[in-house]
C-alpha cells in the first residue's frame, strides 16, 4: 500500500495533469456560477473529453470540474440569491444578506477558503482511510458483493427526493435497461426486440448525457430564456476577508468538514444534505445564532466547508467497492469504464498506484483551486449575467458531439434524445433518475455476482448463503430492517413536509 | 356524486395512480415475453451448458418491479405531489416541442450533413429561437462554437466527427 502511495505521488506530478485540472476547475466554476446550470450537467457534457486523455489526465480533469462546480454554485447564491447548484442552497441563507451590506467580496472569499479547507481536509482523510477499507474490500467474494450492492441500491433509492416506492421502481427500471443487450454470464442476447443497434446494450454515455444535460435545457426553455440578471457588484473594490475573520470561523469549518466527510462516505447522501447539516450545526453551536440568516460569515463557512468535504469521501465506495454513491460518482464511474478501468477491489489490487495518484491529484487540485478561485472571483461574478440564449445551444451542440464520439454511431444520438425526454418527463412527475442510473451501472455487477453465487452454491443456494457465508447472511438479514427504517423515515419526512405546506397555505387562505 | 366527493376522488386518483397502473401493465407484459426475448443457451447431451437459467435474473427483476408497482398503486391514493406538466405554460410547451423537434432533426442530420454544418444550423436556429438578437453573439455561437468544438475533438483529442458534406 505504501509503495502504491509513493508511486502515486510520482504519477500525479505531471504538467498535463495540472493543466487539465486547472481547466476543469475553471470550467466547473464557470458552469457553477451560471444560475440554472448544474455541475452534473457540466460533468456529463464534458465527460467525453476525458475518454480520449490518459486516465491520469482525464479523470483529474473531471474531478476539477466537480470541485470547481460545487464552489462555483456559491457565487450566484451569494450575489443574486440564486444557487448555481443544489449544494449552494444553504449558502443563500447568509450570502445575499452580506451582498446587501456591500460585503459580497468577503462572502465569496469565505466561501472559497471554507470550500478549499473542507475539501483538502476530507481528501487527506480519504487517502488515510481508503487503504484499510480497500484491504477489507479485497476479501469480499461474489455473495457478499451481491448483498452489498442490493443494500446500496435500496439506500440510494431511499435517499433520493420524493416517495421511496418511486425511487425503488426507478432503480429497477435502471436494472432492466442494463439487461438489454447481452447477459453478463453467458453472453445470451436479450430484450433487443430485433434492433441490431442495441445488440450490445444501451450505451452508458449517451444515456448519462441525455438524462442529465437535455432536461436542464428543456427546463430552462420552459420560461423565456432571454431574461437574465444584470447587476454590478463592485468586487474589485469590495471589502476583503481578513485572517481574523477566517480564524473566527475555523471551528465551524472543522466541524463542517467532519460532517461532510462522514456523510460523504454514505451512498446517496451528497452535498445538499451535508450543506444543510453543516449550516444547522454551525447555527446550533454559535453563541449568537440570531445573526444567522442576516449575513453571518460562519453560516457561509458552515455550509460551504460541509458541501465540499463530501467530494473526497464520496469516492471511497466507488473506488473500493465499485459502488457510485451519487450522480457525480456515477459519471466518474463512466469515465473509469470508458478508460478500461473497473473501480472495485480489483482496481485497488491491480492499479493501486493509479488510484492513489488520482487521490493525490485531488490534493493538488485544491491548491490550484484556491489560487485560481481567488484570482477569478471578479471574472466569475460577471458570469452570473451571461445570456442563456447563447449558452443553451452551445450545451446542446457539445452534448451531441460528446455522445457521438463515444462509438461513432448516429443511433446513439437518438438514444440521447430519448433519455433526455424520459428524464424531463420523470422530473415533471417527481421521479428521480439517480436510482435509475445506479441500477443501470450496478445491475450487471449484481447479476454477475448473483450468478456466481448460485453457481458456487451448487444447487443449495440458501444453505450456502446462510451457513457458509455469514457476512452475506448478516447483510441480507439486516436489509429488510434497513428498508423498513428508510421507508418509515421517508414517509415521516413527507408527512412533515405536507403538514408544513398546509400550515403555510392556511394563513394565506384566511 | 356531490361536487366535494368528486374533487376528493380526483385528488386521490392522481397521476401517480395512472403511472402505477401503466407500470403494472407494462411489467406484466414484459414478464410474459421474457422467454421469447432471451436467447436460449446451447444444449449438450440435452442439458444446458449454462449453470444458471438465463431467464432467472430477468424474471426476478421483473417480478420485483410488478410487486413495487402494486405497492406504488396502493400508496398512490395518499401521495400529495404536484404534476409538473400542469405548471408549464402554453408558450413553454411550444418552446419545448420546437427544441425537441430540432434535437431529433439534429440527430438525423448529424451524419448526412456533417458535424459542422448541422451544428451551425442547430446553433443558429436555437439561439435565435431562444431570443438572441445580438448578431455578433449569433455569429460566434453559430460559426465559432461548432468550428471550435470540431477542432478540439478532431485535432486535439484525435477522435472523429462526421466530416463536412460533399468532401
Amino acid at each position: 500500500m505504501w509503495d502504491n502511495f509513493l508511486q502515486g505521488i510520482l504519477l500525479s506530478l505531471r504538467w498535463d495533469t495540472f493543466g487539465m485540472m486547472g481547466l476543469g476547475l475553471m470550467l466547473g466554476m464557470f458552469v457553477g456560477a451560471l444560475p440554472g446550470f448544474t455541475t452534473i450537467m457540466a460533468m456529463a457534457v464534458l465527460l467525453p473529453i476525458s475518454f480520449f486523455l490518459d486516465p491520469m489526465v482525464g479523470i483529474p480533469f473531471l474531478i476539477g470540474v466537480y470541485k470547481g462546480g460545487i464552489y462555483g454554485g456559491s457565487i450566484p447564491a451569494i450575489l443574486v440569491s440564486m444557487p448555481g447548484t443544489g449544494a449552494a442552497v444553504a449558502t443563500t441563507f447568509d450570502g445575499p444578506a452580506l451582498t446587501k451590506k456591500g460585503q459580497s467580496r468577503k462572502a465569496m472569499e469565505m466561501a472559497l477558503f471554507a470550500s478549499v479547507s473542507g475539501d483538502l481536509s476530507s481528501d487527506i482523510l480519504t487517502i488515510l482511510f481508503i487503504g484499510p477499507i480497500a484491504i477489507l474490500a479485497m476479501k469480499i467474494g461474489p455473495p457478499e458483493l451481491a448483498a452489498i450492492i442490493l443494500l446500496s441500491l435500496i439506500i440510494i433509492s431511499a435517499t433520493t427526493t420524493g416517495v421511496f416506492a418511486k425511487g425503488l421502481i426507478m432503480c429497477f427500471i435502471g436494472l432492466f435497461i442494463a439487461m438489454i443487450g447481452q447477459d453478463p454470464l453467458g453472453g445470451m442476447s436479450r430484450f433487443t426486440f430485433g434492433f441490431f443497434a442495441i445488440k450490445s446494450g444501451i450505451p452508458l454515455l449517451p444515456m448519462l448525457i441525455g438524462l442529465f444535460a437535455i432536461p436542464e435545457i428543456l427546463q430552462a426553455v420552459e420560461k423565456k430564456v432571454t431574461s437574465f440578471v444584470r447587476k454590478e457588484f463592485n468586487l474589485q473594490t469590495g471589502e476583503k476577508l481578513t485572517f481574523k475573520e477566517y480564524r473566527r470561523c475555523f471551528r465551524t469549518i472543522l466541524r463542517s468538514t467532519a460532517i461532510g466527510t462522514a456523510l460523504g462516505i454514505i451512498p446517496g447522501v451528497g452535498q445538499v444534505v451535508a450543506a444543510f447539516v453543516g449550516y444547522a450545526a454551525a447555527k446550533n453551536a454559535s453563541k449568537h445564532p440570531e445573526t444567522f440568516g442576516k449575513g453571518e460569515l460562519e453560516g457561509i463557512a458552515g455550509a460551504e466547508a460541509a458541501n465540499n468535504a463530501v467530494n473526497g469521501p464520496t469516492l471511497v465506495p466507488l473506488l473500493t467497492l465499485g459502488i457510485p454513491g451519487d450522480k457525480v460518482t456515477a459519471i466518474l464511474l463512466g469515465a473509469f469504464i470508458a478508460q478500461g478501468l473497473r473501480p472495485g477491489p480489483q482496481l485497488f489490487a491491480e492499479q493501486g498506484s493509479l488510484v492513489f495518484a488520482i487521490l493525490i491529484a485531488m490534493i493538488f487540485a485544491n491548491i490550484l483551486f484556491v489560487v485560481l478561485g481567488y484570482l477569478t472571483i471578479p471574472l466569475f461574478a460577471k458570469v452570473v449575467n451571461i445570456r442563456k440564449s447563447a449558452l443553451l445551444p452551445l450545451t446542446a451542440v457539445f452534448a451531441f458531439a460528446g455522445s457521438y464520439v463515444y462509438r461513432s454511431d448516429p443511433f446513439d444520438l437518438l438514444i440521447l434524445v430519448f433519455f433526455g425526454i424520459f428524464s424531463y418527463a420523470a422530473k415533471k412527475l417527481s421521479f428521480d433518475v439517480t436510482p435509475m442510473v445506479m441500477g443501470y451501472i450496478l445491475g450487471p455487477v449484481l447479476e454477475y455476482s448473483f450468478g456466481q453465487t448460485v453457481n458456487m452454491a451448487q444447487g443449495n443456494t440458501l444453505h450456502f448463503i446462510f451457513v457458509a457465508r455469514p457476512v452475506t447472511a448478516t447483510i441480507l438479514a439486516i436489509t429488510p430492517f434497513v428498508t423498513f427504517l428508510l421507508w418509515w423515515r421517508a414517509t415521516r419526512l413527507r408527512r412533515k413536509h405536507i403538514e408544513a405546506q398546509t400550515t403555510a397555505e392556511q394563513p394565506a387562505q384566511g | 356524486m356531490s361536487n366535494e366527493s368528486k374533487i376528493a376522488w380526483r385528488q386521490r386518483f392522481n397521476f401517480n395512480t395512472i403511472a402505477a397502473i401503466i407500470f403494472i401493465a407494462l411489467w406484466t407484459v414484459v414478464f410474459f415475453i421474457i422467454p421469447y426475448q432471451i436467447q436460449k443457451p446451447m444444449l449438450f447431451m440435452g442439458r444446458s451448458l449454462m449453470g444458471l437459467k438465463p431467464t432467472l435474473f430477468p424474471r426476478l427483476a421483473t417480478l420485483t418491479l410488478i410487486g413495487l408497482s402494486i405497492w406504488y398503486l396502493i400508496i398512490s391514493f395518499g401521495i400529495n405531489e404536484k404534476n409538473g406538466f400542469k405548471e408549464v405554460v402554453k408558450d413553454g410547451y411550444f418552446r419545448i416541442i420546437v427544441s425537441l423537434v430540432v434535437f431529433t432533426a439534429y440527430a438525423l442530420l448529424f451524419e448526412p450533413l456533417g458535424f459542422v454544418a448541422s451544428s451551425m444550423l442547430v446553433a443558429a436556429t436555437l439561439s435565435t429561437f431562444y431570443g438572441n438578437r445580438n448578431i455578433l453573439i449569433g455569429i460566434l455561437i453559430s460559426f465559432g462554437a461548432p468550428l471550435g468544438i470540431y477542432y478540439v475533438f478532431t485535432r486535439l483529442l484525435k477522435v472523429s466527427l462526421p466530416e463536412f458534406p460533399f468532401f
